[in-house]
Formats: C-alpha cells, sequence, structure tokens
C-alpha cells in the first residue's frame, strides 16, 4: 500500500520511525546508567527536533496525553483520599500553596503574565509519579513508610493536576469556571456509573477475548474523549474519567491491562518525543527560568517537604527519603505546559522552560535517591539537629532501672510478631520505632516501653537502656542501624538484620553475634517445608496448618 | 486543543469495530471477519461516514507493519525443529498446487490473465490469526497437526513477503519483468536477511541483554529496530512489510522474543482493526458484489481443493490419518493475508476495486464458515472417520512430540527460590525455571536448568513453561494478581507453592487454592523464634544456634 498515500504518510510514517529510532538509540546508549525513562524521551525529541515538522506528530502526541492520563485513572484508587489525607496531604499542600505562590509571585514580579506565572507555579509545586514510582519501586512494593508516604503525595497532586487543568482550560477558552466543575462531576459519576454497572456487561460480552477487552476499553476511552471535546472540556478530564471508568481488578483484567500498557507505551513515548521536539529556541531568560524551576524543584521542595513531615513527626531519615522521592517536575505540568502552549496562553520561551527543566530534574531525582538522600538527611540534621533528640526524650517512654531485658528495633513484620512471643514468655522488652503513625496505634497498646526515635542515633539506644540488655534484636536492615550498633558498649547478644548476604557476613567479621537475612533465613525454612511435602505428601496438612498459625502471628497487617 | 484528531474517524472506526466485533464474539466468529465487516458498514458500501484517509492511512500501514513484525518475532525455529523436513516438503508443494488449482479457477471464470495471477498468489495462503486464535483457544496449538499447520503457515509468511515484494514490480503479466522483479527482490531480501541473520547473531544478543531487564525501554527499543527495518526497506523502495518481518525475524531466534511479542501484539491489535476496517472502507457496494456468483464458486472450490491438497500432502508424509486429517481441515479457508495482497496489487493498479472485491467476499465467507469448521474438526473426524480409514496404515505413525509433564516450574530466581532449586532437581526430571534477569537465565542455564526468558503476566510465557501439566509450581512473585493466574492455570492436584506480600494477600491467597504461601518475615520470625528459645536456655545454646545459621548463610547452594 506504499504508493497510494502519497508524500504525506510517507511523511509522517518517517517522523514515527525517527521518534523512535532516535528514542531507542539513545536508550541503548545511556542503558548502563540507571536513568529514568521519560527525560531521555524529552532528550530524544530535543535532537530531532530541527529535524521532523512536529505539525504532523502533535495529533499522535494528543493521543499520547490521553494515554497517558487514561494509565493514571486505570491505577488510581480513589477511597485512597481517605486515607491519605493526613501527612501526605500536609506535604502536598505545602508544595502547592508555599512553593507554587513563592514561584508565582517571583514571576509576577519579574513582570510575566498571570498565565506564564501560573504555569511555572504549577511546575515548581507538582511531582512526578512516573518518575518517582520507578525511583521508588521497592520501597513502595515493599510497603516502606516512606514509598508509601512518597506515593500518596504523588497520588494527591494528580487529582489536584486534573482539577487544574479542567479549570485551566476552561479560562483559556473562554468556557464558566464554575460549567467546567459542573462537567468535571457528572463525567466523573458517568465513570463511576459505567464501572459499577456496564463494565460487567462488557466482561461478559468480550468473553475470555484480551483483545476485544483492550478494545472496549479503549472504545470507553474515546467515547469520553469524544464528550470532552463536544461540551468544550479538557480531554485530560475525559481521558482521567475514562480511566477511572474501566479501573479494574488486576488479578482479573490482567492481561487486558497489560494490552493497555503496551499501547500506552507506545503513545506516551510519542508523547515525550515530540514534547522534546517542540522546544525550538532557548533564550538568556528562559534558561534563567530554567534555573529557577530546578531550584525550586531539586532544593526548596525537598527542604520544605522534610521541615513539613518533621513537624508531623517522622524521623529524618524517613522524612530525607520521601524528600528524595518527589523532588522532580511532573509529567503532569507537562501537559498542563502543553494545553497552555497550544492554547497560547504560555509564552513559547516559558514552554521550554518547563520541558527543560522537567528533563534535567527528573534526570537528577533518579540520582537523589540512589545518592541524595543522604545529602538531604544530613542538611535536615544540621538545620533541625537540636530541636530532634528532646522530641525523642519526650514522646518515649522507659521505665527507669530496667535491665536484663529485649530491645527489639523495628515494629514491622519481623518486629511485631517477635515482640508478642516475647512479651508470652515474660520477657520485658523495649522497642524502638519511629514511624509515628506505628508507634501511635500499634506500639503504644502492645508494650510499656518504647523509645520513639530512629534506631541509627545513639541516643536512642541510651535511651532504651542498651548497656544494661540481655539480647538485641533489630528488624531494620539499614546499614547506619548497624553501625550505631556496633559502635554500642553492651554485654547483650546483638542479632542483627541486614540487607542481603554480603552485608550480613560482614557484620560478622565486624563482630556482631548474630546477623539474619530476611529472605535466606526465610528460604531456609522454606527449604525444610518443601522437603518434607516432597518427600511425604501425607505432610502438606501439618506443614500447612504450621504455615497458615506463622501466618496468623503477623496480624491482620499494619498498612 | 480543537485540533485533536478524536471526533475524526479514526475514534469512529475503533469504536464501530469494538461493538462489532462483540457482536461477532456472540456468533463464535474471529474479530477479523468483524474489523473487515465494520470498514464495509462504515464506508461507500452502507452509511459512506468513514474516508480512509490521513491518520487512518497511517494507522493501517502500521497495523500491517506491526502484523509482520510479530509474525516475523513468531518465526521460532525451534518451535517445529522436530517436524522441520516434512514441514518444508508440504509447504512448498502445497503451495505450488494450491496456487495453480486458484489460477484454474480464476481463469476458467473468465478473469483477465493480470487478475488470475494476483488471485492465484493471493488465496494461497492460510488465515494465521484464525487458526492460532481458534486452535490456542481449544488447546490444540500444540498437538502434532496443531504444530504441522504452524509450520506451514510459517513457511507461507516467507512466500508472502516475496509475493508483496514482487509486486512493487511495475508489470507483472510480462514473464521477464516477474522474473527479474524477483531477482532484485531475492536478492536485496537475501542482503538484509544477511544483515538481519548477523545482527541477530552478533549484535542483537548483547545489545538486548544489557537492556532486557527493563521493561520499557526493551520495548521501546523492539519498536525502534522495526522502524530501522522499515526506513531501510523503503528507501530501497521496497514495501514496509518486508521490512518489518525481517525486523521481526531478526529477534525471534533470541530468548526475549516471547516476551517482545506478548508486548507488541496488543499494539497489532489494536492498529491491524484499522487495516481491515479500512479495507472495507475502500469498497463501493458495487466493487464489493460485482463478481459475487464467481466469489460463491471459487470459494467452494478452494474449500475443497485445499482441503485435498493439504490432506494429500500430509498423508504422503506417512502421519497418521487423524493427524492428516485435523492438520487439513485446519487450513482451508483464505485468508486476509489475500486482502494484503489484494490491496497492494490495487494501489499498485493490477487490479480494479472489484477483483478486490471478489478477493474480500471470498475471505470473509472462507473464513467465517472455516471458523466453525475448526472448532468442531474433532467431531466432523469422527462422523466422516469410517470414508477416511480407507488409507491407515501400518507404517503410518505420528512422531513423538516433547512436551513438559509431571514437571517443577520456579519463578523467579532469587534469594527464596535458589535454595529450593537444588531440591526440586534431585525430585523432579524437569525444572524449568521462569525469570526476566539476563544475568540469571546465564547463572540458571550454567547450572543446567531450562530456563524461560520472560513475564509470567504474559500467556505466551505462561504457556512454553506447560502449566498445565506441572506438578510442582513455586512462584517467588509476590504479585497476587499472576499467582491467581497459577492457581487457575495449573492442575488441582498439582502442589502450589507462593509467595505473598502481607497477610491480607497470603489469606486471599490461601482461599484462592495454594498449598502453601510463603510469607518471608513470617518464615523469618519462625526462624528467630527458633534463637528465642535457643536463648532462654542460654547464651550457648544461642551462640551454638548461630553459627549453624552463619554457616548455612556462608553456603552458595548453586555454587
Amino acid at each position: 500500500m506504499k504508493s497510494s498515500g502519497g508524500t504525506r504518510l510517507a511523511d509522517l510514517l518517517t517522523a514515527l520511525a525517527l521518534v523512535f529510532i532516535s528514542a531507542g538509540a539513545l536508550l541503548l546508549v545511556t542503558s548502563r546508567w540507571d536513568l529514568p525513562t521519560v527525560p531521555l524521551l524529552i532528550v530524544a525529541g530535543l535532537m530531532i527536533g530541527p529535524f521532523v515538522a512536529e505539525g504532523e506528530l502533535l495529533t499522535l502526541a494528543q493521543w499520547g496525553i490521553a494515554f497517558l492520563v487514561f494509565g493514571f485513572g486505570v491505577r488510581e484508587d480513589l477511597t485512597r483520599v481517605k486515607v491519605t489525607f493526613t501527612d501526605a496531604g500536609w506535604v502536598a499542600l505545602a508544595q502547592i500553596l508555599v512553593l507554587g505562590t513563592v514561584v508565582i509571585g517571583l514571576a509576577l514580579w519579574w513582570g510575566l503574565s498571570l498565565w506564564d506565572a501560573t504555569y511555572l507555579g504549577i511546575a515548581a509545586a507538582l511531582s512526578s509519579t512516573i518518575v518517582g514510582s520507578e525511583n521508588l519501586r521497592q520501597a513502595i512494593v515493599g510497603r516502606k513508610v516512606h514509598g508509601w508516604l512518597a506515593d500518596s503525595v504523588h497520588f494527591l497532586e494528580d487529582l489536584l493536576a486534573v482539577v487544574l487543568v479542567l479549570v485551566l482550560t476552561a479560562l483559556a477558552v473562554g468556557l464558566p469556571v464554575a460549567d467546567a466543575l459542573a462537567w468535571g462531576v457528572v463525567f466523573f459519576a458517568v465513570a463511576f456509573v459505567i464501572n459499577r454497572f456496564l463494565f460487567g456487561a462488557l466482561e461478559w460480552l468480550a468473553g475470555s477475548s484480551q483483545e476485544l477487552m483492550t478494545m472496549g476499553a479503549v472504545t470507553v476511552l474515546v467515547g469520553f474523549l469524544a464528550a470532552s471535546e463536544l461540551v468544550g472540556i479538557s480531554i485530560v478530564v475525559g481521558a482521567f474519567a475514562a480511566g477511572l471508568a474501566i479501573r479494574a481488578d488486576a488479578e482479573r483484567y490482567l492481561s487486558m491491562l497489560n494490552g493497555l500498557d503496551s499501547i500506552q507505551s507506545f503513545f506516551s513515548a510519542i508523547f515525550f518525543v515530540t514534547l522534546g521536539a517542540l522546544v525550538s529556541w532557548v533564550g538568556v531568560e528562559a534558561l534563567a527560568w530554567v534555573g529557577v524551576l530546578v531550584v525550586a524543584t531539586a532544593v526548596v521542595k525537598p527542604g520544605l517537604t522534610m521541615v513539613v513531615l518533621t513537624l508531623r513527626g517522622y524521623d529524618a531519615r524517613t522524612a530525607s527519603r520521601v524528600a528524595a522521592g518527589l523532588d522532580q517536575v511532573s509529567e503532569f505540568a507537562l501537559v498542563i505546559a502543553i494545553h497552555g502552549f497550544l492554547a497560547g496562553v504560555l509564552a513559547p520561551g516559558l514552554f521550554d522552560a518547563i520541558v527543560l527543566a522537567a528533563a534535567a530534574t527528573m534526570v537528577t531525582s533518579a540520582l537523589t535517591v540512589e545518592y541524595g538522600a543522604g545529602v538531604y538527611e544530613r542538611w535536615l540534621r544540621r538545620l533541625l539537629g537540636e530541636r530532634a533528640p528532646s522530641r525523642v526524650v519526650r514522646e518515649s517512654r522507659v521505665e527507669e532501672g530496667l535491665g536484663g531485658h529485649v530491645i527489639v528495633a523495628g515494629f514491622g513484620e519481623v518486629g511485631r510478631p517477635l515482640v508478642g512471643r516475647l512479651l508470652e514468655e515474660g520477657e520485658r522488652v523495649v522497642v524502638v520505632e519511629s514511624d509515628p503513625r506505628l508507634r501511635e496505634e500499634h506500639v503504644e497498646a502492645a508494650v510499656e516501653n518504647y523509645v520513639a526515635g530512629d534506631a541509627s542515633l545513639p541516643m536512642v539506644w541510651e535511651l532504651a537502656r542498651a548497656e544494661h540488655a540481655s539480647l538485641i534484636v533489630s528488624t531494620v536492615p539499614e546499614p547506619p542501624v548497624a553501625e550505631a550498633l556496633l559502635g554500642l558498649e553492651t554485654e547483650a547478644v546483638r542479632l542483627l538484620e541486614a540487607v542481603d548476604r554480603e552485608a550480613a557476613l560482614a557484620l560478622l567479621d565486624r563482630g556482631v553475634e548474630g546477623a539474619f537475612v530476611r529472605d535466606s533465613t526465610a528460604s531456609f525454612q522454606l527449604v525444610d517445608d518443601v522437603r518434607a511435602v516432597l518427600e511425604d505428601p501425607e505432610r502438606l496438612e501439618e506443614v500447612q496448618d504450621a504455615n497458615r498459625r506463622l501466618l496468623s502471628l503477623g496480624g491482620s497487617g499494619l498498612w | 486543543m480543537t485540533t485533536i484528531a478524536l471526533a475524526a474517524d479514526f475514534a469512529i472506526i475503533v469504536a464501530a469495530a469494538t461493538v462489532m466485533g462483540l457482536i461477532a464474539r456472540q456468533l463464535g466468529q474471529p474479530t477479523i471477519v468483524a474489523y473487515l465487516a465494520t470498514g464495509l458498514v462504515l464506508g461507500p458500501v452502507m452509511f459512506d461516514v468513514v474516508t480512509a484517509e490521513g491518520l487512518v492511512e497511517l494507522m493501517a500501514e502500521l497495523g500491517l507493519g506491526f502484523l509482520l513484525f510479530l509474525l516475523g518475532i513468531k518465526m521460532r525455529l525451534d518451535d517445529i525443529r522436530e517436524i522441520l523436513r516434512p514441514v518444508i516438503n508440504i509447504a512448498v508443494l502445497q503451495t505450488v498446487l494450491q496456487t495453480a488449482l486458484a489460477f484454474g479457477v480464476a481463469y476458467v471464470l473468465g478473469f483477465s490473465m493480470t487478475e488470475t495471477v494476483v488471485i492465484a498468489l493471493a488465496t494461497v495462503f492460510g488465515a494465521t490469526p484464525i487458526i492460532v486464535k481458534v486452535l490456542t483457544d481449544k488447546d490444540e496449538i500444540t498437538t502434532l497437526p496443531g504444530k504441522i499447520d504452524v509450520g506451514v503457515l510459517i513457511i507461507q509468511d516467507i512466500y508472502l513477503v516475496i509475493v508483496l515484494a514482487m509486486f512493487s514490480a511495475e508489470n507483472i503479466a510480462n514473464p521477464r519483468e516477474i522474473g527479474v522483479t524477483l531477482l532484485v527482490v531475492l536478492g536485496m531480501m537475501v542482503a538484509i536477511g544477511f544483515i538481519a541473520i548477523a545482527s541477530s547473531r552478533y549484535v542483537l544478543p548483547r545489545l538486548f541483554k544489557t537492556i532486557a531487564d527493563k521493561k520499557d525501554v526493551f520495548f521501546l527499543l523492539g519498536i525502534a529496530w522495526a522502524f530501522v527495518f522499515i526506513l531501510v526497506t523503503e528507501h530501497f523502495n521496497l514495501s514496509v512489510e518486508v521490512g518489518a518481518f525481517l525486523a521481526g525475524l531478526s529477534i525471534a531466534q533470541l530468548p526475549y522474543s516471547t516476551e517482545l511479542e506478548e508486548r507488541i501484539a496488543p499494539l497489532t491489535d489494536f492498529f491491524i482493526l484499522v487495516f481491515f476496517s479500512s479495507i472495507g472502507l475502500h469498497l463501493a457496494a458495487d466493487d464489493l458484489l460485482a463478481y459475487w456468483v464467481e466469489a460463491v464458486i471459487a470459494s467452494i472450490i478452494l474449500l475443497v481443493g485445499n482441503f485435498w491438497i493439504m490432506f494429500y500432502l500430509i498423508d504422503r508424509e506417512k502421519f497418521s490419518v487423524e493427524t492428516s486429517f485435523l492438520g487439513s481441515i485446519n487450513m482451508i479457508q483464505v485468508s486476509e493475508f489475500s486482502l494484503v495482497v489484494g490491496g497492494l496489487a490495487l494501489a499498485q493498479g493490477f487490479i480494479d476495486a472489484q477483483v478486490l472485491g471478489f478477493l474480500s467476499l471470498m475471505a470473509l465467507g472462507t473464513m467465517t464458515f472455516s471458523t466453525y469448521v475448526i472448532t468442531y474438526n474433532n467431531e466432523i473426524y469422527d462422523r466422516v472417520r469410517p470414508f477416511f480409514s480407507r488409507w491407515e496404515s501400518e507404517e503410518k505413525r505420528d512422531v513423538a512430540l516433547r512436551t513438559y509433564e509431571g514437571h517443577a516450574v520456579a519463578i523467579g530466581y532469587d534469594e527464596i527460590t535458589r535454595r529450593v532449586l537444588p531440591l526440586l532437581d534431585e525430585h523432579f526430571d524437569d525444572v524449568i525455571v521462569i525469570d526476566r534477569r539476563t544475568d540469571h537465565v546465564d547463572t540458571l542455564k550454567a547450572a543446567g536448568f531450562d530456563v524461560i526468558y520472560g513475564d509470567l503476566r504474559h500467556r505466551e510465557v505462561r504457556k512454553a513453561a506447560n502449566l498445565a501439566k506441572a506438578s510442582f509450581v513455586l512462584s517467588s512473585s509476590a504479585q497476587t494478581e499472576i499467582n491467581a493466574r497459577l492457581i487457575d492455570e495449573t492442575a488441582d492436584d498439582a502442589l502450589v507453592f507462593m509467595e505473598a506480600e502481607n497477610h491480607k494477600d497470603a489469606v486471599r491467597m490461601y482461599e484462592a487454592g495454594a498449598d502453601y504461601v510463603i510469607m518471608p518475615a513470617s518464615l523469618t520470625v519462625q526462624s528467630l523464634i527458633g534463637l528465642l528459645e535457643a536463648y532462654r536456655e542460654g547464651r550457648e545454646t544461642l551462640e551454638s544456634k548461630l553459627e549453624d545459621a552463619h554457616e548455612k548463610l556462608r553456603g552458595n547452594p548453586l555454587g
């Protein structure tokens, strides 16, 4: 069919080929460093910018936006709003109110229009879910406090971004804001109805066909997009609502979600590359704004995050890790910016600045997760170093003259059942736990003695009366915690969790009495159970019962 | 933002095709039939609301490109190695005989010489998507008749690519011109094929190895690779499809091909829908029905003739009568590729729209009919068995295919599974490990395990491990959607051990039917409780017990 389309088709195909080849080449060249994909796609766009006519790609890029936002909707669980608002809500609020306002003020003072200032403020305030969750995947999957907090902040900011897009687009096209908001509510209501009632019908009709389920989901998206065009609100709102409409149980709709994921990856890659290709000419002023945005997101924002979390009672390590997960410009800011750019309300130079700042901070953010959390933590300790100890003392409770006791650091999945067992056997236990939420809800109810602080601080061990203890078990596999324990003067047997085998062996070499690695320890136990069942299938029930009893020890989960 | 092509033709096609697809599904028809019908409904034949221009044309072109890329990726010679020789014999002779039959039929029906050549070349192919889809749904794709069919289809693909390339020529009625074109095309194919093979041996393994662990990068690089070939073939004036096919072929023999295939497939589904619909869009009612009598006659002759040709050829290779019958009756239809070839011939001006209409009618009719035939192939054989028994003889026997049975499958190579693997190796003849990290694949292969590279989310990967026949499954994935799928797909009497991230998931997995849920935290607690008991007996007991544990930790099970 090659010759039928004429040159336009050939041009489009060539443009598309350039998009993917440049992206592929760049990803390949940079594959040895663990960089996030999104900024690399933008850079690939910068490289091919002079050679492609973006006009051809813009339509495909729009589909990229639609699928990207749709993907967010599919994954969001709105019921989380209730649970997350407290701490994550404060962080999100501070970022938007304080940081957003400061940048908007700065831009106005510089003489930019209110439109331009607003877009810059949004770019400074919102953080990227894609990059953030890619960087913190381990922590999120493992339900670590910092992963969960950062993830919740992203979630709240994404919701807010959808509202911002709704309002800003309405203003740009002259639709009354109240009307736009009302339409937004209608869309979400329709999405809810579809999800509740019509989605099941689709499933019934499609049967086991992944292809039809996937195409059905795309059709829902197409319907919502068309509807949003019809009433004049942003397609982002339509795409998000469509995502909520087909939000589905990952277990049952695995292949449909896989299918959507592929289509989304394809189109969103086009979006990010096109975004880079749109950056045309970077003037001095634009560069200055890149600088401002980078400082605002990579320096001021983490500082703000840490201050808020410290005020909420989190320890320095958790606060700094959350901060390191949030120090980048959001892809939603890019979606919002391209809206403004295409609507003609955002100056091209500033659009360039936002795109460049996003690419830059997404790269730096990958580095800060690796190395920066430590830097942030040191800043924080320097900043608040004087305050923290008094707080630890105030919130801890340890019986005077306690001795011969067991100290358990960390009240998580391992710590908690262990403490339960120790208490059953009549041991006197001191728990060390830094997470304020966990402490208020679980630790205080379970034990009489606890220290409310980070186990890497020597003063925490002093408070826990470590020198008089007879056994210390740490279930926090962090090097700083191990260091604190290694430096301790105590007669107690120290049993430390390490993050991996090498770390455990290193600890043993340095003289701790015991070291364990969670997965290795678990695997020894598992090997015994598997052997029992394979050698005598009759024993399955017995092994199973023992395992289920063990599970119930862990309780019904902490989160 | 009003420029988005949402109200555009493309969106309408997607929505309409999905609705038609859902209807077809209720009638037991494949989606391709629905997509063709969609084009007829939306195009000049009925409502005439959509035209195949601009974006639609690009998407259609991409659809065809991705379809051939996917076909190329699927050409894993390993899959048909055991029956390669008979399959080549069957495929070559079948191509010759069926082309002759179709040529004769078209000639007798009064088509011109050029048209007759196009029809003869276009109608040889079996409908890969239909055969593969229906047989997979019936779980017959890995049976001997299924493998023979797949093998013949694979070889037909090469033939298809040659035919497509030939049609880039100016005139196909002139034998000398055909000869020259064929030589040029073959020369180029050999050259590009050589590059493809060379890169699949020297460049790609290293290239993909560095990035295969990153899901998105891997996917984008796969697409980029296809586009490189598309650009090159386009530059040499070969059709885009040839390039895409060769790109796929060069990846096919890599261990990562199954994984890439799974990611590309949904994208292909998405675009191919546009392609098949666009065929209908090109046809007017007059065109479609111009040769309807001829189409009916030709369809009947080809349905019967194709069956006997295939039956004769498979029987000739001394397979059992049942295998010959089933292998033949699956392959009777005229495939969608007749439309690919016909579309190209139309674009080149070799035929007019009425001949394409003739081909479309034949494809629609025979594919619809053969879907039912394949679905009930065993029942039909039971009915006609007495008649076919005359071909039975002593020397005809089916070769035994090697499949996994009563084996153990381990998902994920990590700290938990690696210590269990040697134990499984003692108890089972085959231990297959599924993992998606290239360095793990190397380690495991070196240790003598069968390894499948890929993500268990993907059906192809689960199928490759033949989960249904496994006796023992050990999953170190804690993702409940994957584990739920595992429980579904394994036999009831298989032992299924799987990991869970938290207590809630663990309980759910037990309810879903897991035999044993591995929670590393709980197993660790169990082991720590053992240490606590030792601690209560005295410091020395504890220390000796710790020494044992450390000794285990130092050991490395796979050496």
